[in-house]
């Protein structure tokens, strides 16, 4: 029996855009690489997962029946993306588990896979649910991830940890090497505290979605997965397991020295520096004194560079060398045009600090131990 | 404690190895990594399978079997099951890229909230790095996590990895057993099914492979009738027949080769031994049989079967096939 629906592409083409992000083109499981399809009551279901992110997206559409498919990811955007009239017609027969989708005078037929073979994620019924502004989540996201460990075989390290309790919601992403906490002042409502190590890649997925609004996104956590919710479309993430280290030990609760420098200035100083650091990843070098900072670097094939730009200065002089980027992409994120940096000692974390009414942001660097 | 159920799988012949995966369940000890090995054909993935489907069984109720009908059965059956993995040699061998995959992928809590199974199929054929690799994950391994591996050979394995992982031992099936299975479960003929099941030296898998194998039965009368042929012939006849079975001749075939000659004067020995008829395999030749049986002595029916033994361990060692042909061939024309 055929099962009929007509669909607009203009709605069609930003949902399944959307949940194509979750499909891996690599995966060993074929039904993974399609896009679960199911449509009731004049609305279309979209579900793609890899089994560590699934998204899904709403369409409304116009049915007269129900019925449920999986059709290729690498196909069915492209097709609906190509289609040459904005209204297109899907039918689906039964029989020979092929979805012919017609727009205009154009009409394909694609061979679907079994949509019983495909892991539908369980909703989360139990675990903590609570509402956070959509800004808010997407800043905890662009502050942190970007310093969790891409790959490590320490897996929790390619994860953030993110505590939610009745004071906030505090994100931490760290690669052992640096760390960025930020810790959002919001209001959420929870029994007790919850944590999780949720995949930087899920939160990177994540963070591309969200906009800079004051929408509601329901979060639910539980022991195995987070969900998050916004309209009608949800992110579904399993959680990877392990117990996070201790961070806050290495937290250095004294400074050596204290500088205030221009944000730009250091930036750009960096940079320069950054053209001659070698593969051996030598490290940019950053000697401070007395009323300025020398930044230098140096590379055995190429070449040296050195700046200085002036800072304000307390404490002892002091001598330290860092991957630049560590430092960059820090910076990047920043919003105030001076900004103090703290020293512990020539081979203890720097600390970058970012204080405002509703958030709290550290950033922490681990400086090469050289002795040169 | 009824420890009398073994975990139902569908294979035959291991009993044992049932009843240990079955006793796990039960007393609800699940160990983080179980070897299951023995020789090939034996059921050791069709084990695995069973195991992991069990573990995750939403239907089985008090039975330690899995119940085969419920969404978990079910997605495990197609192959579809999240939390239910399996890795086998890419090529030649299980590569470190792929052990990566499979730790990124247990990291994760479980999908649907059961065991995490991965089958690593092959173990015996991981590279060194691959396999420390491993290592690290079964010293430490994620919670809810069961891996299990199947090898042939353990002596290929690290013996740090083995030591992490409960040994199950798989033995060769009785010959009966897969005689009988091949009867009821494969409408084989009684004839063939007693010639299979005795050929495939205690290989479920290999004797189903030689249900649908229309060759094996000119090779094997081709063969019988060939050696039997050469007796009181001249050397360089000898020689010219051993060539044509040895030159050229893949691992496999020349193993087969083996098998059948070893059968057929195996049958001789019973024969000779037992004059009774209920276990030759080679039916069809009950006549050469009764008369050649006759002709040779039960030493010089050992002196073979034991040079059929000598020359399937030279050829695992590398030996020259047409050579380790050769020499069989003189052993078994002239030994009498």
């Amino acid at each position: 029996m055929d099962m009929h629906f007509n669909a607009s592409a203009n709605d069609l083409i930003p949902a399944l855009q959307l949940v194509s992000r979750a499909v891996s083109p690599k995966s060993t499981m074929q039904v993974l690489t399609g896009i679960f399809m199911s449509w009731e009551n004049n609305t279309l279901q979209l579900v793609a997962t890899d089994l560590e992110l699934g998204i899904e997206a709403f369409v409304d559409i116009q049915s007269d029946s129900s019925g449920k498919a999986v059709v290729p990811e690498k196909y069915i955007t492209e097709i609906v993306r190509r289609a040459p009239t904005e209204n297109v017609e899907f039918s689906f027969d039964s029989e020979s588990k092929s979805m012919n989708i017609v727009s205009g005078n154009a009409s394909f037929t694609i061979k679907t896979l079994d949509p019983s073979d495909f892991p539908l994620f369980h909703r989360l019924e139990k675990g903590e649910s609570f509402s956070i502004n959509e800004s808010v989540l997407k800043k905890l996201i662009r502050y942190t991830s970007f310093a969790a460990a891409t790959s490590d075989s320490r897996r929790f390290l390619t994860g953030c940890y993110a505590t939610f309790n009745n004071e906030g919601i505090t994100f931490v992403g760290t690669n052992a090497y640096r760390l960025a906490r930020m810790t959002a002042k919001t209001n959420i409502e929870v029994d007790h505290e919850v944590s999780a190590i949720i995949p930087a890649k899920t939160l990177n997925h994540l963070e591309r979605f969200l906009e800079d609004s004051e929408d509601t996104v329901v979060v639910t956590v539980d022991d195995r997965q987070v969900m998050f919710q916004k309209g009608n479309t949800t992110f579904v993430s399993r959680l990877i397991d392990g117990s996070y280290p201790d961070y806050k030990r290495i937290i250095p609760s004294s400074f050596e020295t204290e500088i205030v420098v221009e944000r730009d200035a250091l930036f750009h100083s960096i940079e320069r520096a950054a053209l001659f650091v070698g593969d051996d990843s030598s490290g940019v070098r950053m000697e401070i004194v007395d009323g300025s900072v020398e930044v230098s670097s140096r590379s055995t094939e190429v070449g040296s560079l050195s700046d200085r730009i002036p800072a304000e200065k307390s404490g002892e002089d002091l001598r330290v060398v860092l991957r630049w980027e560590y430092l960059t992409d820090v910076l990047r994120l920043l919003k105030d045009e001076s900004i103090g940096i703290k020293f512990a000692g020539k081979v203890k974390p720097i600390c970058l600090q970012e204080q405002a009414d509703e958030y709290d942001y550290l950033y922490l660097i681990m400086p090469f131990n050289t002795e040169s | 404690m009824d420890l009398q159920e073994p975990l139902h799988s569908g294979i035959v012949g291991q009993d044992y190895a049932q009843r240990m995966l079955a006793n796990t369940i039960k007393r609800k000890r699940v160990p983080h990594a179980i070897l299951l090995w023995g020789p090939v054909g034996t059921g050791k993935l069709s084990l695995a399978w069973s195991y992991a489907a069990a573990l995750n069984c939403t239907g089985r109720g008090e039975s330690v079997s899995a119940c085969g009908s419920c969404p978990s059965c079910h997605a495990i059956a197609t192959q579809n099951h999240p939390d239910v993995r399996l890795t086998e040699p890419d090529g030649q061998y299980i590569k470190i890229d792929q052990i990566r995959d499979v730790i990124e992928a247990v990291s994760y809590r479980s999908y649907f909230g059961g065991w995490k199974v991965w089958i690593l199929r092959h173990a015996d054929r991981m590279r060194d790095e691959a396999a420390n690799s491993l290592l690290r994950v079964l010293e430490d391994p994620p919670a809810g996590t069961v891996f299990l591996l199947t090898a042939e050979n353990l002596y290929s394995m690290l013996p740090t990895v083995i030591s992490r992982c409960r040994l199950v031992r798989f033995n060769p099936v009785p010959q009966r057993e897969i005689e009988s299975l091949l009867i009821d479960r494969r409408g084989v003929p009684p004839e063939k099914a007693r010639l299979l099941s005795v050929l495939c030296g205690g290989s479920v898998g290999a004797a189903l492979e030689a249900c649908s194998d229309e060759s094996l039965e000119d090779e094997r009368v081709a063969l019988i009738q060939g050696i039997r042929d050469l007796a009181g012939k001249p050397v360089w006849e000898v020689l010219d027949a051993s060539a044509r079975v040895g030159d050229g001749a893949k691992r496999a075939s020349l193993d087969r080769s083996l098998r059948i000659l070893e059968c057929w004067y195996r049958d001789l020995l019973v024969y000779r031994t037992t004059r009774g008829e209920d276990s030759i395999a080679n039916l069809d030749m009950l006549d050469q049989i009764r008369s050649d049986a006759k002709k040779c002595s039960v030493a010089d029916l050992l002196t073979r079967l034991k040079g059929i033994s000598e020359a399937r361990m030279q050829l695992a060692a590398n030996a020259n096939a047409g050579l380790v042909m050769d020499n069989l061939f003189m052993t078994l024309v002239t030994s009498d």
